[in-house]
């Protein structure tokens, strides 16, 4: 193996370079795959019965709260229209915090009007996978801004605090006294 | 002699009583002198054995070039493009301390929707073992095994297109952040081959491995320079020419 090596070199230098290129391009050919959802950026919520702990079919309004000015956006997230066990919140990309008002009626509640205020703090930061991936943003350590949600303290529990592209991965539980 | 000795061994009570006769009669005393063998000790003086070499010989020679592997991968189309010089410290025939400066520019990006840029500097030091060092006749000839603690210091940015929300319009993403460093550590070897007098070449191998990166806050970092993209495990390969110089022996 040395005397071979050694006649490479000696007889044909280039070679060596040759070779080397071939390796290069070997390794320039071997691209990573897109393996992560670039758009992991929806917090997944469910709420549960404080009796039972099972999962509960709301008809609600969603609406997002402005930045500054406190007041509801145009556009509602969800609408009592429909009944959905769980609500996939979109997260901001400019900020570091976000906050929606849930209002609707639960049915089978000793309190049945609903009239709240969850407002969520994260962590982000912005990655590049690969050039055909594009950008992708990643979204951890979500938290629960105890002075501004008006939901109990104790009934807002984070399960998992970073945002990934699943859709039964659940971010937030709310427990509610309900049916 | 030997058997004298053996008998005296076996018998030592009478058979001395006998030498001792032996030895007072010269008549026996001419005989044992023919039987016996004279044999020559030689003491071995320390001061003439061979001086064992110390573990780390004298310098005896220093290497200075460049590494052509970067400059070829940037024309072949690679998102770095980078300048390194090396050097190395040559410790006999056996060791070699070997460093590495280079400066870096990186830019990735598919140019309509993002571009992630990086500059810095790096060096990497580190020492080699050459596996031919006891051969007398391979004085042309190196091959090499060693490892390298490489370190960088660097800035990047990124300005991406960033889609419209529910909360935001579209907008035009800008994150810079500076102060960066990254360090790691390769294992791997190279070969050096005299080209003519005094130029050598040889291409070179090594693993990398991640050690650590500054934390960031907005922006993860995707390159670094002389390293590659940011991943644990990684593979880097040189194209180095040298030019040694010699001591001059007094």
């Amino acid at each position: 193996m040395r005397n071979f090596l050694l006649f490479c070199f000696y007889s044909s230098p280039s070679s060596s370079l040759i070779l080397s290129s071939v390796l290069l391009l070997g390794l320039v050919s071997c691209q990573e795959n897109c393996t992560e959802d670039p758009n992991a950026n929806l917090i997944n919520l469910e709420f549960i019965a404080r009796d039972d702990g099972e999962v509960l079919s709301l008809a609600v309004d969603v609406q997002g709260l402005d930045f500054t000015t406190g007041q509801p956006l145009d556009s509602l997230l969800f609408s009592q229209a429909d009944t959905l066990s769980s609500f996939q919140l979109p997260i901001s990309s400019l900020r570091d915090t976000v906050t929606f008002r849930f209002q609707g009626v639960i049915t089978g509640a000793a309190n049945p009007t609903l009239n709240e205020q969850l407002t969520l703090v994260y962590d982000r930061q912005v990655n590049i996978i690969e050039p055909e991936c594009g950008v992708s943003e990643s979204i951890f350590n979500l938290r629960n801004d105890t002075l501004s949600t008006t939901f109990p303290i104790n009934d807002v529990m984070i399960v998992l605090n970073s945002l990934v592209n699943e859709t039964n991965q659940v971010n937030l539980q709310i427990i509610l006294d309900a049916n | 002699m030997k058997q004298i000795k053996s008998i005296c061994r076996l018998y030592w009570t009478p058979i001395s009583i006998l030498l001792v006769g032996c030895f007072l009669s010269p008549g026996a005393l001419a005989q044992s002198t023919d039987s016996v063998k004279v044999v020559k000790v030689i003491v071995v003086n320390d001061s003439l054995k061979k001086p064992k070499k110390p573990f780390l010989q004298a310098p005896r020679a220093v290497r200075v070039g460049v590494n052509l592997f970067p400059p070829i991968s940037t024309v072949l189309g690679s998102d770095f493009r980078e300048y390194e010089v090396n050097g190395e410290l040559l410790f006999g025939n056996k060791y070699i301390l070997a460093g590495d400066f280079g400066i870096s520019d990186i830019e990735r990006g598919d140019v309509t929707n993002y571009t992630y840029e990086g500059q810095g500097t790096y060096l990497r030091i580190g020492l080699d073992y050459n596996n031919w060092f006891e051969d007398k006749t391979q004085t042309e000839a190196m091959l090499t095994i060693g490892f390298r603690y490489g370190l960088a210091f660097f800035q990047h940015a990124l300005r991406y297109e960033g889609a419209a929300t529910y909360w935001d319009p579209a907008f035009q993403g800008n994150l810079e952040e500076s102060s960066l460093t990254a360090n790691w550590l390769e294992v791997g070897g190279s070969l050096r081959v005299k080209l003519f007098d005094n130029l050598f070449i040889g291409p070179a191998a090594y693993i990398t491995f991640i050690l650590g990166t500054k934390e960031t806050e907005e922006l993860a970092i995707n390159a670094i320079p002389a390293y590659g993209l940011n991943n644990n495990l990684r593979m880097r390969l040189g194209y180095h020419v040298l030019y040694q110089i010699n001591w001059k022996k007094k």
